[in-house]
């Protein structure tokens, strides 16, 4: 049972960590205000540790103070490291420190990735073990209950999102298709309707001939794709996602993917976040917070280090649609994959923070790197690469429509079906009842929610008792 | 990883009573220079295991300012506090191993970064 757990852990948890470090690796993320406080209210020469740490988001926080960071993720570690964090690797459930030794403990989205109650326990455990009497712990774990996203059980697999790659060829057919006036066809963002009619197969025979003709390369990868990722969440059949206007739908059009085509661009210099709205490209400026709030997943990224000018927006408006899987995907869908369609009563939507990192990742600024448009082109491959390196694609559930799509773009598809992460969502109340129940010697201080997750933080009431 | 840092890690195998301090074996060490602040150190030092300090920075070959023992009167001693200051924060173990004082299990350092992960069959 516990080999079992750890090997879903390994391959559900440390592989897609490892798999996808390279791209939290380039972006600053921004630390959340109550655990940045929670850092803030500890005293000078606090000893501080942050179990799970990634690349060291919290560790620059309070210079008063000496942090340690941990992860199992070696490539994070090595990022937090290159920033001259103190940190190490090693596994939660077998802490390497000695008894008692921390005045404060942070772990931000680490204990929901423990897959059995027992392990979740033992975490918890560990970090009170490590803790001095009076020492504080700060935990945040994913909530069940979520303005943004559904879920059907606690237990749920989290796909990062399936970003396509880009290539040269498909950017320009994608390019070409949009005439003005004609784009809004091609390029409609799927909406709950849409879908809808897709999965009652309500496409009429002139929409399919007129679709065979028009969809170019990018737009049959992209409903392989798609497709691809409709099965793979009907198959760990966990999460639905709801679009914040989706209150008024049934649940057979819960996909409003107009959603996610918002926060795609976000200037830190102006504050100004750009978005697609009906195909046309507005401006407007927003706080902060707006992000914060629109972004529930733990590790989100603010796209403080990306900045891009205003003058861009045109000339990648484009690419940016192509991009923004799966609401540039065309309308049009070949008449086989209605079927695929059909079967798919729960779908996740990508992972709206990475996505739209990788997003970022291809409108760096100039002035942030020294990049310039045509060596935005030269990143695209490398991102691709590493899409390809970390998919390993298995087949074995497809329908052969979709076998038979694959078959014919074999070459260029790069799934991310690896790249399924593993949560246990927590209800509320339940974390507080975890430890209460199984963490003697920590008693629960404060519980909220913030940021889609629950969140304790707990004292270290006795002495520990080994 | 920083002296400091030494003195908060322990041997976390399994079946084993003594677990402290993880024996440090340096093959590259680096020394960089980090602001002195007397406060900070003054109030880390209680923190501190002080013998399991002076046994490691001895084995990297940094220990010869340090007092076996450490008197009370260590906070008005800006001499010592400086030189505690050094051992903590300014030596680094860049490459090296940590060894588990009981069962001899070695962790790698590599890059400044210790590996303590177990191995699936020592858990």
């Amino acid at each position: 049972m516990d080999t079992e757990a750890s090997r879903l852990e390994r391959d559900h948890v440390h592989s897609v960590y490892e798999k996808i470090a390279p791209h939290f690796n380039d972006i600053r993320y921004k630390a959340w205000p109550r655990v940045r406080q929670f850092l803030l209210e500890q005293q000078s020469s606090s000893l501080i540790a942050d179990i799970g740490c990634g690349n060291g988001k919290y560790l620059n926080i309070n210079n008063q103070a000496y942090k340690v960071g941990c992860d199992y993720c070696l490539p994070l570690v090595k990022s937090a490291k290159e920033q001259d964090y103190e940190v190490m690797v090693c596994n939660g459930l077998h802490l390497p420190y000695r008894d008692q030794c921390f005045d404060a403990i942070l772990s931000i989205a680490v204990i929901h990735h423990f897959s059995t109650k027992e392990r979740r326990i033992q975490a918890i455990k560990e970090m009170a073990r490590t803790l001095r009497v009076g020492g504080k712990v700060m935990i945040y774990v994913w909530a069940m209950e979520q303005k943004r996203r559904k879920f059907e059980k606690q237990d749920v697999f989290i796909p990062w999102n399936p970003i396509l790659p880009p290539s040269k060829s498909s950017e320009t057919k994608t390019g070409s298709s949009v005439h003005p006036g004609d784009g809004e066809k091609h390029f409609q963002p799927f909406s709950s309707n849409n879908l809808l009619s897709l999965e009652h197969s309500n496409c009429d025979k002139h929409q399919k001939t007129n679709c065979t003709t028009s969809v170019g390369m990018a737009d049959v990868l992209l409903v392989e794709k798609f497709l691809k990722f409709c099965l793979f969440s009907q198959s760990t059949s966990s999460v639905m996602q709801f679009g914040s206007n989706s209150n008024s739908k049934t649940p057979k059009g819960p996909w409003t993917f107009q959603d996610y085509t918002g926060l795609q661009l976000f200037d830190v210099n102006s504050g100004v976040v750009a978005f697609e709205q009906n195909k046309t490209v507005s401006v407007a400026k927003f706080p902060y917070g707006l992000f914060s709030y629109r972004q529930n997943f733990e590790d989100v990224f603010t796209f403080l280090s990306e900045s891009r000018s205003p003058s861009q927006h045109n000339n990648t408006e484009t690419r940016t649609r192509f991009f923004d899987f799966p609401s540039a995907g065309p309308l049009q869908i070949p008449e086989s994959s209605t079927t695929i369609f059909q079967g798919c009563s729960t779908v996740s939507l990508p992972d709206l923070a990475s996505q739209t990192m990788l997003q970022s990742e291809l409108h760096r600024s100039p002035l942030e790197n020294g990049s310039t448009a045509s060596s935005q082109e030269n990143k695209v491959p490398s991102t691709h690469q590493q899409l390809q390196r970390s998919s390993a694609v298995d087949s074995s559930d497809w329908s052969l429509q979709s076998k038979k799509l694959a078959k014919e773009k074999n070459e260029q598809i790069s799934y991310d079906d690896a790249c399924l992460r593993y949560y246990h969502v927590f209800k509320q109340g339940e974390l507080v009842e975890l430890i209460e129940k199984h963490i003697e010697d920590l008693h629960v201080i404060q519980t909220y929610y913030d940021h889609a997750n629950w969140c304790v933080v707990a004292e270290k009431l006795t002495i520990w008792r080994s | 990883m920083k002296l400091l840092t030494h003195n908060l890690l322990s041997s976390h195998v399994p079946g084993i009573s003594r677990r402290f301090p993880l024996l440090l074996q340096a093959t590259e060490v680096k020394v960089s220079k980090v602001d002195f602040n007397q406060e900070f150190i003054s109030r880390m030092i209680p923190k501190v295991e002080w013998s399991a300090l002076v046994e490691a920075a001895t084995s990297i070959g940094h220990g010869d300012d340090l007092p076996k023992e450490l008197s009370p009167e260590y906070e008005s001693n800006t001499e010592l506090l400086q030189k505690v200051h050094h051992v903590l924060l300014e030596v680094e173990v860049v490459e090296g191993a940590l060894q588990c004082p009981e069962s001899g299990r070695e962790f790698p350092i590599t890059k400044g970064i210790p590996n303590m992960l177990l191995n699936e069959d020592e858990v």
